[in-house]
């Protein structure tokens, strides 16, 4: 069952820079900040109604992100939908032969997440995600 | 300053809405509850799938004039941008336009009850972003 959108997840050079229009132009919270090692960023999370923006700096250009901005240049990067269990949804769409990115539920920024391939939706690339509390 | 609310949708661009309505609904049980073809004179069709207290919109062009098919060509399919509910349209236009953001003028939006203007891609670090006033729900 899908709950709401958790995040969108976008994709920019220079986390700093793009603060400056998300936090201090649009006045979002940044609500949580990390980097990320093993998914090669950093990110801040930011608080708009019951969902969050993601911005995503790559911390080397080999990186998913980074091969993203190489392609595509800063944007709209995936979208992420918030479910009480991703295990069964992870489950379910094994079941149902949907492309997947993920075989199992790892721990992600916003949570226990997973990512479907592209494929699946048309070019979107659509993050599962249950938060711990 | 102006207050930015909520995401109130996410625009999805496809090729194919009848088969992308059928991918979203088959992955993660979403459905379409409206839809639009040709509104107000644009060049798309349009299937809107609530989701929380948001929609997406999966939006297909049917024309090849308008400035939806123009960027559709240049990005293809999947994320195409996202709309923020604000209050007070004239004021957040006014709000961002001073503080040096490209905003085009408010306009009526496509659904009844909405008017929405449009942040550039360039003031917002390659995010179209749209700013919605609904004045019914």
């Amino acid at each position: 069952m899908i709950e709401k959108i958790h995040h969108i997840g976008i994709a920019v050079h220079d986390l700093d820079k793009a603060l400056r229009f998300y936090r201090d132009t649009l006045g979002l919270h940044v609500h949580a900040s990390a980097t990320v090692e093993e998914q090669g960023v950093k990110a801040a999370l930011l608080t708009i109604g019951q969902s969050e923006i993601e911005l995503l700096e790559p911390l080397s250009p080999e990186s998913p992100v980074g091969r993203f901005l190489e392609r595509k240049g800063e944007g709209l990067h995936h979208i992420c939908f918030q479910t009480p269990d991703v295990g069964s949804e992870l489950e379910e769409l094994k079941k149902k032969g949907v492309e997947l990115v993920d075989q199992q539920p790892r721990r992600g920024l916003a949570g226990m997440i997973c990512f479907l391939h592209p494929k699946a939706s048309r070019g979107v690339l659509v993050e599962l995600a249950t938060p711990i509390e | 300053m102006a207050t930015f609310k909520r995401i109130d949708h996410v625009v999805i661009a496809t090729e194919d809405l009848e088969d992308a309505a059928r991918l979203w609904e088959r992955n993660l049980g979403l459905k379409p509850d409206a839809s639009l073809d040709r509104p107000r004179g644009a060049g798309f069709m349009v299937s809107r799938i609530p989701v929380g207290d948001a929609f997406l919109e999966l939006v297909q062009p049917v024309s090849q004039r308008g400035r939806f098919y123009q960027q559709f060509r240049e990005r293809g399919e999947g994320m195409f941008s996202i709309s923020i509910e604000v209050e007070d349209l004239d004021g957040a236009v006014a709000y961002l336009q001073e503080k040096g953001a490209r905003v085009s003028q408010a306009e009526p939006g496509i659904w009844p009850g909405s008017r929405v203007a449009r942040v550039s891609h360039a003031s917002a670090h390659g995010v179209s972003i749209q700013l919605i006033e609904r004045s019914m729900q």
